[in-house]
Parts: C-alpha cells; structure tokens; sequence
C-alpha cells in the first residue's frame, strides 16, 4: 500500500487533533480508523469544557486545533462556570449536538487535502531496528511511515461490564482492539488497567420535566473558540436538573453486590471525581441526595444523558433506580449504563514530546496514556502530531511549558508523575494558575503557533488588532485622572481622601473598582469585553502575576540545569534503590524535572547534583 | 560542593588537652585501612586496641571502634580512633591516616553525609549543631527536644492545617458546579485561627531563637546622648561579656551580653545617624539601616537636649529618654534614665525582656529554632495576612495562591530548597568534625 510520512491510528478526539496538526505542517498524513463513520464522536457525555478543561480547548484553539470551532458549531447550550470568581479559574462549559460536533470534525478532517482517511482496523505497529516504521493491517496489508501516533482510547482489551454481564468492546457496539493490545502489551512497555462509566440513557419524551429545574444557556454567550461568534450556534437547548433520593439509595444498595465493581469484576481504577452512582452511595453514605444534571444529547435526538448517575448495575436494577428519580417515574432507558476497562500504557515511558522512550517514531496519544476525558485526549493529539512533524522536519520539538498552558500541565504531570486514576484537569494542578486563564490562552501560545506555521493569517491579523486594542485601551484609561470626589463617588469606603489625579488604570488594581463603574463616571464608551476583561484581570492580579514570574525566573535556572542524556541513574553513590528505579524510570532532562518527581528527596537531588558535577569535571579534566 | 565519596578525617572532640581525644573517619569503605593497619578484619560496633605507630618513632595506644555502613552517624563505614587528649597526637593520628589517603574533613562534612545518606533530617542536622553548642539548661533541653522531633513534628502539624484549608479552596473551584460545603465565613474564621496559631509558634521560635542564637539590639539615637556609655553599662553589670567584635563592620561594634538567661546581641550605631557625604559614613548609614530591619528589638536613645529626635520603626521599640539628671520635666511616655547616676537601668532591662514578648516560662520552648525558620515562618505569616484582607468570596483564586506560598514557606524549613550551593553554605555553619 501507499507510504505517508504519518500514520494516525485511531479518530477520537486525541486521533483528529493529531491529524489535523499533521496536516496543518504539510505532512502526508494517514488517518487509520475501523469506522470512519465515528471519526468525532462523543463516546461519554455530550459535553465539552468545563472547569480546568475549558481552558485546554482555548489553548487548542489558540494553536490552531479543532475542538473548539466544532464545539461551536454543534454548541446547544453555553455556561460560564464560576462566574462570580476570579477571571483565571472563570470556565466555558457546552453542550453539543453529537451529530452536529461529529459531522463538524468529519468536515474538517475531510477537507484537508493532505490527509487519508483509511477504514481498517491495525494489528501491529511495524518496526525495523527497534524503531517504529509503519502499521500492519488486519487484512494483511502494510502502510509505511516515519511516524505513528497511536491514539487506541479505550479500545485496547476494553471490556464492557453491566451488571453480571461482561463482554468484549471498547464502546458498545463496537469491538475492542486486541490484537493491536497484545502486540503492543508484547513490546514490554508497562501498562495498567483503567476504567470508566456511562450512565443509562433516557427517552426524552418520558421525562416529566415540570418535575425538574430549569437551566438555560447564559446571555451573553459565551464561545470555546478565539475565532468564532455565537452566529455560529445552533439553536439552544437548556439543561435540566433533578437529584437522587433516599429510596434510590436503598435500590442500589440491595444489589450492590451484583455491581461488577463491588464483586471485584472489575480491577482498574476508576476516577475520584468521576464517580458511579454505586461508588457515590458507598462513599459518602451520610448523603442522602445527589444532584443529576440532565443534558440534552442534541437536537434532533430522541435521547437525554443523566450526568451523575453512571452506573454499571443490572439492567432491572438501573431501570428501577431511574424510575425512582423525580421526573423519571415513567422512564424509559433506550441503553443501558456501562463500564469499560481498558488498557492504559505508563506515560512514564513517554517523553515531553509524547514520544515512547522505548520505540523512536513512535508516539501515544489520549487515553492510552491514562487519561480521561476529550479535551484531555485533544490536547494530547495536538502535541503529538505538532512533535512528529517538526522532527521529520529536523525542527526541535515543542515542549508546552507548565507555566505557559494547562497543555504543559498535562504532559509534565503524566510523563512525570504517571497516574493511577484516569487523569483529569483541574485548574488546582496548575500551580501558576493566574497567568494561565481561558481568556488570554491566545496571548499564550497564538504566537508559538505562527511561528510552527499551525495558524493561517488571517487568524494572526486578528489576534495582533486585540492586542492593538489592549494597549490602546491601557493608554486612554491611564490618560483619564480622577479626582477624590470622583473615586469617593466609586467606593464609600475608599481611603483616598487626599490623592489627587489617581489614573483610571492605577485605580482598577483596587478589588472594589470595576470597569464597568469607572467607564460610567467617566462618561466614556465600554471597549468590547474581551478586551476589558483582559485589562481589568491584569490590572487586578498585577501584585500576584510579578510575583509568579519571578518565581519562574528561578525554576528556569533549574530548568536549565542539564542532565547528561547518557546518564546511569545506577550508578549514582549513596542513592537509594527506590530513587534510582524512579529516575531510571522518568529520565529527567533537566534538574528541575527530577526535582518534580513524587518521592525524591532533597537529598536524593543533591547526590544526582553532584554526580553530574563531578562528571563534568572529570569530562574537562579529560579536555 | 565537596567530594562525597572519598574518605574524610577530623578530630570530633574538642581541640585542646583532656584524657581523651576522639578522631572520626568516615568513608563508603574503610576495608582498606584495616589492611593498612594489619587488623584482620573491622568488626560492626566492636572496639579494639591498637598501636600505631606515627611521626617521629612515636607510638600511640589507641581505641579503634568501627560502625559498618549504614549502621552509623554518616550512613557509610565510621571508625572512631580513641587517643589520648593531645592537640599534637591529634594531629599525629589525622596526619597518619592522611597518608593513608583520607581526607581532612570541612565543616559539617559529617552531618552532610549523614543527611545525604538518609540518616538524618535537616532539622536533625540542624538540631545537632545546636545541641553541640548549648550553654545552659534551657538551650540544651529545647535542642534536644528538637533533636526528638518536636520541632518537626509542629511544623508537620501546620502544613497539615494548612492543606486542610486550601482543600477547601480548590474544591470550591474546581468543584464549584458539584455540591459542596460552601461556608466563606467558617473558612475566614478557620484562617484567621491558623493565623493565629503561627504566630504563636513564631513567638516560641523567637523565643527559642533568643535561647540559641541571641536577640538583636538595635542601639540608635543621634550623637552624644550615651548610646556607647549605655552599652558598657548593659555589659559591664551582671551581664558577661562574650565576645567583642569592633571595627569589623565599621561604626558598629557588637556586643552579646545575657539578662535572665536570654541572650541579646547589642549593636550600637554610635553617631551614623545623620546623613553624610562622607563614603565611610554613608556605608556606616546602609549598615546601620540594614541592621535596622532585620534586628528583633530597637532601643531609641535621646536626651533631655534632643527630645524632639524621634525615628519611625517597623520593630519593636525601646524609647529612652538620658541625663534625666539635668531636667525636672520628665517625659513620661518614656523610660528616663541617667547613666551617669545609673538610674532607670533595672528598669529598661525588664523592658527589653518584657519586649521580646517571651511565653511565660522559658522550660515550656520545646523546640530549638534558627533565625532561618523564624524568617521563613514570618514569611509565611505575611501570605496568610495578605489572604485575610481579601475579603470576598470573588477572590477565591487569589487567596489559594496566598496559602499556596505559605505552604511552600513551610515546606521550606523542613527541606530547604536543594541548589547545591544552599547546601553546602548551611553545612559549613557547622564545625569541623560533626
């Protein structure tokens, strides 16, 4: 068969990202799925960002990926989450139509005219010297390449678990890819189990819904994507909300031990905070309520998906449990809930650029690498498909920066803590969380983009005039002075008696001044709101965003500080076998990696500081 | 940074005579000296007798006691070689085993390997160095309790405080659309308890602080109004001179001198108060500022000629008023004093204790600690009352990044931050042979 220079093997979220980056550096490229019907497709519930998450898919769009516009485009409801705090830790929430987001995705993908869509399922990654060159198919057939990004989901051995009932899968209705797993399980990389959930679904026509609580999408609307409007939304729908009871409870309860998870069926774990109904009630048995929240699965769709309740009970349980909920006593479920347990490989054995340690050219992306979630998956495709194809293109790699983008979070937390839940986003892993926010995700990384080449112009055009109009609006803020009377006017309680012609711009860093007040006693016109938001959040956390960058400053000398490539973490004196197993495990690059390691001590990094000084005398002495 | 794989050598007791003297080696593997020495083998915490044979036809009968790795102080192969307590067989011995190929230790190469090894803590290592140079009751009994953890264990205690609130925090964001005990109020009131709480144990290492490593006086006050005279009458009665070092920062000469067990560590800044053109001086002016805002207690002198004299500080203040002899009006505000006729004297020492806000009783400091920690957790402090003055729920983001420093602050005093050059600084404050 033909030779591309990357194979993409799988069309999930991670899968389509990577291609699209692939495609967007000019790589020949090879999308390998068993359905490409599914390219896009939501397999949980139907919504994507979120808190944590939502600034993954800002910063995918930021560098020019697709999640963002599709989510757009299939968007049926749009919330802001924490709204009344701080604008960093401010979250985009929406709701898609699945037929519409997965028909946005199959669009995009469809028209980039460097990239193949392949219907066939892979049974082995091809190697030659140790290096990976290309897939073999299940019908036999070779595809060559220079690089393969394996993105399997859950699809490697998945098995999916109702009630008593097991079977094979990676979705329902669709099957697991296991030779594909026992090839890879057969190169010795470390791997685990995981799993994951599904609620039931529900006959929207059977939902009592005057029983429930009405939420309707926000006003003004909110977009995932630094390029649309809300033009681009389709019509929109509202989330319902309604809660569990005590005689739910008492349901599950009576046949917990049926759940596949309590009867140790299952053995992965699953997520803290994603939890089954099953798990919930066990855990926390002092509650007798939990909030479910209903989602509109689109708008042509018969279907509701219950968020709160995954659950992998016996079917007549789920159906009794359901009709016990206010609002669904007259449910009827069109598909069970379900659990799927699937393999994940250790992203220990990955490097920054999510290539594996073991295997050159070969890269895994999404949840193979043992994460949850699309926007996790997303991000994770984007890296891997930018990192192939700068190194075809003999570029150094891009390594997101933990202080740069939640993307860099992510790839630093898993190449160096590993996981043993799925792993999942949250705003509290990013420790310079207020530099990171949703809304400046552009000024973060739109200009690493242009220089890779993964934006076009007119994107770039646009992001400069914001910045244009950011400065321009700093300059007439700090133009108007006020006088006591005029800031006395803002805030009673304001202690600036006696200072006069305080600028506009220096009274915004107050936390009780808003722009909004200041433009009203000013008499002056608003700017557009991302713009005002972007001036006011810096102008506010200024004291605290100094202070963070210095604190960067002094991590980069660490970051700096190299650790030899051909370093044998064995033989470094006096270190414990329990610290060299973990550092011949991540390989750190530089010192401030290894200092991120859980578990090493202050000590264990002195001895590898010293190691490495002292091989660097010996190496000078040689000179 | 030293070697940390060759064998090191130094004498472990006190340079001087005595019936014994103790020399250590330590090194990842002694086999080669037993060679040297003819012994058979080194037995795991057995002591032998052995002649040596060193310079100059002289023989010394020592004790050989030999702790195999990880069995010891330093975690690697320890032998400890018991002479009698001459500086010269001392140096005799270390010379011997020098050629020998060990190395003359630094200071604090021992704790170092000890620590590197695993075998103590860095508060152990510290605690040490305060055990070994405790002058009384007190500082012994607190270093000791250090030593045993108490200090650790404390600091231990806050960081866990402190993850239970900003737990809190990070589940109200990141867990905001999801049920949870959403209760500002009870948070603000449980941090400005942990507030509370770190101030007192900054009090206690202040306390405790004074104990081992003395408090700082301050003695300012424009020219001739007796700031000198006042320093030799505060050392002069009842109080022991230590040490005096003069000249060596300039203008100011330190004097340490002990009032009811608590040692104060007195610096006069006599006549640098002015602004001057001279260079000398000017430099005297940034010293003395730059004792200003790092000493623990300031005592402000005037006379009855310069009453109107009067500087703001950002420490605790004594105000003294001198010559009270030559006027009848007395300031009541401050403590009047003649030096000449020796009055108010008893008066401002019961002051500067009563200043340093010690517990009520000395024997209750349960911890020895450095200004290292008392500067970290002051640090620490200042983040929690930066978050208290946030006082709305829409700074919750900023808050969490308060307490996120704080808690780095914390971490700090139990593993301070590991640059190479840090570590060898905070060793080589130790002495030699530890």
């Amino acid at each position: 068969m033909d030779k591309f220079e990357i194979v993409i093997i799988g069309g999930g979220h991670a899968g389509v990202e990577a291609a699209f980056a692939c495609s967007r550096l000019n790589k020949n490229s090879c999308l390998i799925t068993n359905s490409p019907d599914d390219i896009g497709k939501m397999s949980c519930n139907p919504a994507i960002g979120g808190i944590g998450k939502s600034h993954l898919v800002k910063e995918i769009d930021a560098m020019g990926g697709l999640m963002g516009i599709a989510a757009d485009y299939a968007g049926i409801h749009f919330r802001v989450l924490n709204a009344s705090k701080g604008a960093a830790v401010r979250a985009t929430r929406s709701q898609s139509d699945r037929v519409l987001y997965s028909n946005k995705v199959k669009d995009i993908i469809n028209s980039e005219h460097l990239l193949t869509v392949v219907n066939c399922e892979v049974s082995e990654v091809l190697l030659l010297n140790g290096e990976a060159c290309g897939v073999k198919l299940t019908n036999g057939e070779t595809i060559h390449s220079e690089k393969v990004i394996l993105t399997a989901g859950t699809f490697l051995n998945g098995k999916l678990f109702t009630g008593e009932e097991e079977q094979e899968g990676g979705r329902i209705g669709d099957k697991p890819s296991k030779k594909l797993a026992d090839f890879l399980l057969s190169l010795n990389l470390k791997s685990g189990r995981l799993k994951t959930g599904t609620p039931p679904r529900i006959a929207a026509n059977t939902v009592n819904w005057s029983a429930t609580k009405e939420q309707p999408s926000d006003f003004p609307r909110p977009t995932m994507s630094f390029v649309t409007t809300d033009k681009v939304h389709p019509k929109q729908m509202s989330c319902y909300i309604t809660r569990t009871n005590i005689k739910t409870h008492e349901i599950i309860m009576e046949g917990i031990e049926k759940s596949p998870m309590f009867s140790g069926k299952i053995e992965g774990l699953g997520p803290r905070y994603c939890p089954s109904i099953e798990d919930k009630i066990h855990r926390f048995s002092d509650k007798d309520s939990h909030q479910i929240f209903i989602e509109p699965e689109g708008l042509t769709s018969k279907e509701i998906y219950p968020n709160g309740i995954s659950t992998s009970m016996p079917k007549q349980i789920q159906q009794r449990m359901v009709n016990s909920i206010q609002g669904f006593e007259e449910a009827v479920i069109t598909k069970h809930g379900y659990a799927v347990e699937y393999d994940f490989f250790d992203p220990r054995e990955l490097n920054h650029t999510l290539e594996t340690k073991k295997i050159k050219n070969l890269y895994f992306a999404g949840q193979i690498n043992g994460t949850t979630g699309y926007e996790e998956a997303a991000a994770q495709g984007l890296v891997a498909g930018i990192n192939a194809s700068l190194t075809i293109d003999e570029k150094p790699p891009w390594i997101p920066k933990r202080e740069e983008s939640y993307i860099g979070v992510l790839i630093d937390d898993l190449v160096t803590l590993g996981t043993k839940e799925p792993y999942r986003m949250f705003t509290s892993r990013a420790e310079h969380r207020l530099l990171l926010r949703e809304d400046n995700a552009d000024q973060r990384l739109s200009p690493i983009a242009k220089k890779l080449g993964l934006i076009n112009d007119e994107r770039w055009v646009n992001f400069n005039r914001k910045l244009e109009d950011i400065e321009k609006e700093k300059e007439r803020l700090k133009n108007f002075k006020l006088s006591p009377y005029q800031i006395n006017k803002l805030h009673k309680k304001s202690k600036a008696k006696r200072q006069t012609g305080v600028s506009a711009f220096e009274l915004l860093k107050r936390p009780e001044i808003t722009y909004e007040g200041l433009c009203e006693i000013l008499n002056i016109t608003p700017e557009k709101s991302e713009i005002a938001l972007d001036v006011t959040t810096n102008q506010k956390y200024s004291g605290y965003i100094q202070r963070q960058k210095k604190e960067i400053k002094k991590i980069k000398k660490n970051e700096n500080a190299l650790i030899p490539e051909q370093i044998d973490f064995n033989q470094i004196e006096g270190l414990s076998n329990e610290s060299k197993q973990k550092l011949s495990l991540v390989k750190p690059k530089t010192l401030a990696h290894a200092q991120r390691i859980p578990g090493l001590t202050p000590a264990a990094i002195s001895l590898l500081l010293v190691h490495i000084k002292k091989k660097s005398l010996q190496k000078d002495n040689v000179v | 940074m030293q070697n940390i794989s060759d064998t090191i050598i130094a004498c472990s007791s006190p340079l001087g005579r005595g019936a014994i003297s103790l020399v250590r080696i330590s090194g990842p593997d002694l086999t080669f000296l037993s060679q040297k020495l003819k012994i058979k083998n080194l037995v795991n915490k057995k002591a032998i007798v052995k002649e040596i044979q060193l310079k100059h036809d002289f023989k010394e009968k020592c004790v050989l006691t030999f702790f195999k790795s990880p069995n010891s102080f330093t975690g690697e192969d320890v032998l400890e070689v018991s002479c009698h307590g001459n500086p010269l067989i001392v140096e005799f011995i270390i010379d011997f085993f020098v050629d020998l190929g060990c190395r003359r230790a630094g200071p604090g190469e021992f704790s170092l390997r000890g620590f590197i090894n695993g075998k103590l803590s860095y508060l152990e290592a510290e605690a040490i160095d305060d055990l070994i140079n405790s002058e009384n009751e007190l500082q012994l009994n607190a270093s000791a309790r250090s030593l045993a953890g108490e200090f650790e264990k404390k600091v231990d205690s806050l960081i866990d405080e402190l993850l239970k609130l900003r737990v809190y925090l990070e589940s109200n964001i990141d867990f905001s659309d999801e049920e949870i005990i959403k209760d500002f109020k009870r948070f603000k009131k449980n941090l400005n308890d942990f507030s509370i709480k770190i101030n007192d144990f900054i009090r206690d290492s202040d306390a405790s602080r004074y104990l081992i490593e003395g408090a700082k006086v301050v003695i300012t006050g424009p020219p001739n109004v007796g700031k000198s005279t006042l320093m030799n009458i505060l050392c002069n009665k009842n109080a022991s001179i230590v040490s005096e070092i003069s000249g060596t920062t300039r203008d100011i000469v330190q004097r340490s001198v002990k009032i009811d067990n608590v040692s104060f560590l007195l610096h006069d800044t006599a006549g640098i108060t002015k602004i001057s053109k001279d260079p000398i001086e000017k430099e005297g002016v940034f010293l003395a500022q730059e004792l200003l805002s790092n000493c623990d207690l300031i005592i402000e002198v005037v006379d009855v000629f310069s009453r109107d004299y009067s500087c703001d500080y950002d420490k605790p203040v004594i105000r003294l008023e001198n010559k009270s002899d030559l006027s009848d009006d007395l300031n009541k505000k401050k403590i009047n004093t003649s030096f000449l006729k020796n009055t108010g004297i008893e008066e401002l020492k019961a002051k500067m204790i009563e200043k340093l806000n010690l517990p009520n009783s000395l024997g209750q400091i349960t911890f020895s600690a450095r200004s290292r920690h008392t500067k970290l957790l002051k640090m620490a402090e200042e983040e929690l009352s930066e978050a208290l003055k946030l006082d709305s729920e829409d700074s919750l983001e900023l808050i969490a990044d308060n307490l996120r420093y704080a808690s780095n602050l914390l971490g700090e005093i139990k593993s301070p931050y590991t640059s190479d050059e840090l570590l060898g600084e905070i060793f080589s404050s130790f002495c030699i042979g530890k």
